[in-house]
């Protein structure tokens, strides 16, 4: 009786509370999911919910009162509101979305509550591809399913212990493992939009480190310790020596005596473009996110994407800011000179020297001006006091507070490539020819099928106008300073004793970074066009949507099916015996028959069964099933029979079992 | 049903024309009159008296628990008049001491000296009615008696005759009175076996027929101690194919990884499920075991020997039908 009384009030108590392992469970899905946001918040407000989740899987958490947890939800709500003045948008939608997961877990009393927080956890962990899409992100998600799945699987067993927690975790593999098929034709082949369906909203991407279309010193320096990729270039033709490999970004002609900035006209379109004919080096460059606007290219570009504008002072610059990964092909003319003449306001930029500050670097030019007179040969002179002075080419050097020309020319003679680009346009200017700092990168390394610009070869060098026929030329005094900077790279100048460039951890990185370049050109990069053209290796031209979604269908009807026979038949290995597996395929076609004898069912059960669904059938199955449960269980004892003699019986008795004809219901 | 089924199998095994040393025809047909005159005594219950006999057969000693009335005495009484063989029953109360089981050393006047009086366990079958009622310094008495086979009183060692064989009957732990057996002392027993109330028709019989005890005292012995032992002889020779050893490795395993199983089978009970289906096997007429016949004991055997998980709230689970569960979750290779 007491039996019966504790039977019946079973599902009331499992209603009440949950198991206390289903709530670790849910409660580490949770955290898994948002973890990722979290770094990304305020950091109170992470502290915050990371306690909120250690604080309910305490032994002596009591469910808040109402009040407090809608107030709680409120406070959330609030914050967000304030921290982004708004409610709208990718960062606060997702942070809104972490803050409401976790704050569920006030109401997390039932297997209901339970199973609504590991689908909800689903959703986050898919947001977290709104801000990163590198093939970490993928692996993370994957993990997060896993474990998601895992807890659903604990929250339908009611509960598990800690000795089950690797059985559990096989079981949740066992059920991701056959869905990526599924998941790989999907994105391959849902039809996708030219089109994004939606906006992501620039500048919230922080933290992205590059050019930044100004210059004053120490920019370009910082970016030396920033060793992430900037863009990877993949030549199709052949490919230009090391010290012509100056990728050409922001273009700087304004000077206020402490910043370099570009120039007004920098919204001004070319005014002569290199001819496509003369254009002989091609090559395709894959960009980082860097949220501006500049395409990198080779001096000077010919053919490049139809999105982007050449401007005045050949700058290549896209419409929209590069906030995902962007490819684009890109053919150059590197024997392109830009010797349209310049006169008024550019001209006037281009000589432009802020007063009260180079006071002796103008003399030093002046100087130059009366000695020499023609431009190549005060150029010549410039480079040649570079190179003759004691002039140091090095990452720490000196802070230039009051006067950063006069004192990096004559007092410090120390700095990064900006420094000698800077001084070098000043001089220029200060001796009546043009002058221009133009930033970029300059080389980068080979990495087996393409070369990887990175951060850390960031560079500035000048340009100075020099006659009508040669027209804007690229002068990098750097180069006379330190001619290793431009021949092996920015390593190979500076000491870095840090641990951190050990050779075998650059080795990593490079491997790493082919990974993701991989990654970058497959996955991502997927889109409208490419799917069109999926079928292109099978002789089909271009597929239409349609046709994308029917293929779709079939693939996934297909793939399911295969899936479905998994899990049905893939426990059901070969055996070694012949007999064995015609005896198992026999079984089969009894289940198929609707007979449907239970997996651990005996020999003799299945007779039972099959006598008893056919009782005409008696005979012939009883000979058969009595020689099988002879064969299989009597075997050794000293009535078997000898090897060949068995081996020949076995033989027959699979044939006779594969022969065996299901009898019919009458 | 059942005899039906039990008659075709023998048909079944016995075409073999291979088959040479098998124990007498004459032997195991009065094995199975054996059977059916239990069964005559004990009404409605042929799958337990069948268990009974196996658990007799392979050695091993058996545990009836079931509610009072059901006939667990009866068959305790039954079997003993049927095999014939040397009988003693034991009425388990609060009060019994373990010498009141195993004997005592008793002054003799006329030889001045201590003599052995044999207790009720000196004998082939041992009827220990209602064991939980005892202490439990009685119980293990009794159990270690079990065990080894002999008992040791005044520090000498006194042989038990052979076969012997222990029945013990219990009420469910849960009525009132009653000491729980230890699960050490559980693993004592090879099965155990519950009655459960007659069909219908049974119990119809049972109203019509005459008394029991009459049909007791009317039945005559149709085995004996050395007809027994040569049953028992064959069992240890009934083969096992390797196929079928993986099986019984099989459910152990199961045991010890099921998700509401505290303590699996011990190795011991693999060695005790292998031995109880070997009888199985040789009550069918079989010089080798079938997958069913490890079935059929499993649950029996089984059931006593679980440790279940605790649930949180209280709910004790049915060893049985976890035991069943496994039963039903394993493949037969």
């Amino acid at each position: 009786m007491a039996e019966l009384n504790t039977s019946l009030a079973r599902p009331t108590a499992r209603q009440r509370c949950l198991d206390r392992a289903i709530v670790l469970w849910v409660m580490a899905t949770a955290l898994f999911a948002i973890l990722p946001h979290l770094t990304r918040m305020p950091i109170l407000l992470a502290i915050a919910l990371a306690s909120i989740c250690l604080l309910r899987i305490s032994r002596w958490y009591r469910n808040p009162h109402w009040l407090l947890r809608t107030a709680t939800v409120l406070c959330a709500v609030g914050i967000i509101f304030w921290l982004h003045n708004g409610l709208w948008g990718r960062l606060p939608g997702s942070q809104l979305l972490c803050c409401m997961l976790i704050l569920k877990s006030f109401e997390l009393n039932r297997s209901r509550d339970a199973m609504l927080m590991v689908s909800l956890s689903f959703f986050v962990v898919a947001t977290w591809f709104l801000f990163s899409q590198s093939p970490l992100t993928f692996v993370y998600l994957m993990a997060a399913t896993w474990l998601g799945l895992t807890s659903m699987i604990v929250i339908n067993r009611d509960g598990c212990r800690p000795t089950e927690i690797r059985s559990l975790l096989i079981q949740g593999a066992r059920l991701v493992i056959p869905a990526i098929p599924l998941a790989l034709a999907m994105f391959f082949l849902f039809p996708r939009l030219s089109v994004p369906l939606w906006g992501i909203q620039g500048g919230e991407l922080e933290g992205v480190t590059g050019l930044s279309g100004s210059m004053s010193p120490g920019d370009i320096s910082n970016l030396f310790i920033d060793d992430g990729p900037a863009f990877r270039v993949t030549f199709t033709g052949s490919k230009p020596p090391r010290d012509e490999l100056y990728w050409r970004g922001p273009v700087l002609s304004r000077f206020d005596g402490k910043r370099w900035s570009q120039s007004v006209y920098s919204s001004v379109a070319a005014r002569n473009k290199p001819s496509r004919e003369a254009a002989d080096i091609s090559y395709e460059v894959e960009l980082e996110p860097h949220r501006r606007h500049w395409l990198f290219a080779l001096d000077y570009p010919a053919i490049y994407p139809s999105d982007s504008r050449l401007s005045i002072d050949y700058q290549l610059r896209n419409v929209r800011p590069i906030s995902n990964v962007k490819r684009y092909s890109i053919s150059s003319d590197l024997d392109f000179r830009d010797n349209r003449p310049i006169n008024g306001t550019l001209l006037n930029e281009s000589l432009y020297l802020p007063s009260g500050i180079g006071q002796r670097a103008r003399e030093l030019a002046s100087n130059w001006q009366a000695e020499y007179g023609a431009a190549e040969t005060i150029v010549a002179q410039a480079l040649r006091y570079f190179r003759d002075n004691p002039f140091f080419y090095r990452l720490d050097s000196l802070p230039l507070l009051a006067d950063p020309i006069d004192e990096f020319l004559f007092d410090s003679r120390a700095g990064y490539c900006e420094h000698y680009a800077g001084a070098f346009t000043f001089l220029m200017r200060a001796a009546g020819i043009p002058a221009r700092v133009v930033t970029g990168y300059q080389g980068g390394i080979d990495n087996g099928e393409y070369l990887l610009v990175r951060q850390s070869d960031a560079h500035a060098w000048a340009e100075i106008w020099l006659d009508d026929e040669q027209g804007w030329s690229r002068v990098d005094p750097t180069a006379w300073v330190a001619p290793d900077r431009v021949q092996q790279g920015s390593r190979a100048v500076v000491d870095v004793p840090n641990w951190l460039h050990a050779p075998w951890l650059v080795d990593v990185r490079n491997q790493a970074d082919k990974l993701r370049h991989w990654w970058n050109k497959n996955i991502v990069s997927f889109n409208a066009n490419r799917q069109s053209r999926l079928l292109q290796p099978l002789g089909i031209e271009r597929v239409d949507q349609r046709q994308l979604l029917l293929l779709l269908i079939v693939l996934s009807v297909v793939i399911s099916l295969v899936i479905f026979w998994w899990y049905r038949f893939a426990g059901r290995s070969r055996h070694a015996d012949p007999v064995v597996n015609a005896y198992r395929h026999l079984i089969r076609r009894l289940q198929q028959a609707g007979i449907d004898p239970p997996h651990h069912a005996g020999p003799q059960t299945v007779m039972r069964k099959v006598i008893s669904y056919c009782p005409d059938s008696r005979v012939q199955t009883e000979r058969l099933f009595g020689r099988y449960i002879r064969y299989r269980y009597a075997h050794g004892s000293e009535h078997s029979l000898d090897a060949e003699t068995r081996q020949l019986k076995a033989k027959q008795l699979a044939d006779q079992l594969r022969a065996f004809r299901i009898p019919r219901r009458k | 049903m059942h005899t039906e089924s039990h008659s075709r199998l023998s048909a079944v095994a016995l075409d073999d024309s291979a088959a040479t040393d098998q124990p007498a025809k004459a032997l195991l047909d009065e094995l199975g009159q054996a059977i059916a005159q239990v069964n005559r005594i004990v009404l409605g219950h042929p799958e337990p008296v069948r268990l009974a006999f196996c658990g007799l057969l392979a050695g091993g000693h058996v545990l009836v628990e079931d509610l009072p009335g059901v006939g667990k005495t009866t068959l305790a009484n039954a079997l003993a008049s049927t095999l014939g063989l040397d009988f003693h029953r034991i009425q388990f109360t609060s009060d019994l001491l373990p010498a009141d089981v195993v004997g005592v050393s008793v002054y003799s006047q006329t030889n001045e000296r201590f003599a052995f009086q044999p207790g009720p366990i000196f004998s082939q079958i041992v009827l220990a009615d209602e064991i939980n009622r005892a202490p439990p310094r009685t119980q293990s008495a009794l159990l270690e008696a079990m065990a080894e086979e002999h008992v040791t009183v005044d520090g000498q060692q006194r042989e038990l005759p052979s076969p012997f064989f222990v029945i013990a009957t219990q009420n469910p732990v849960d009525l009132a009175g009653t000491w729980l057996l230890p699960d050490s002392q559980l693993d004592r027993f090879l099965l155990k076996i519950t009655l459960g109330y007659p069909s219908a028709q049974a119990e119809r019989m049972l109203l019509e027929q005459p008394d029991r005890q009459t049909l007791l005292n009317n039945s005559t012995p149709i085995l004996n101690t050395d007809k027994l032992q040569l049953l028992i002889a064959h069992v240890n020779q009934v083969h096992v194919s390797s196929a079928l050893l993986d099986y019984i490795q099989a459910l152990i395993a199961a045991s010890r990884q099921h998700a509401q199983i505290h303590v699996g089978l011990s190795p011991r009970a693999g060695l005790a499920l292998l031995r109880a289906s070997r009888a199985h096997a040789l009550l069918n007429h079989r010089q080798h075991v079938i997958p069913e016949d490890v079935q059929m004991m499993f649950v029996a055997l089984a059931g006593h020997r679980l440790k279940v998980i605790e649930q949180t709230d209280h709910q004790a689970l049915d060893p049985s039908g976890i035991a069943q569960d496994i039963l039903n979750t394993t493949a037969v290779p």
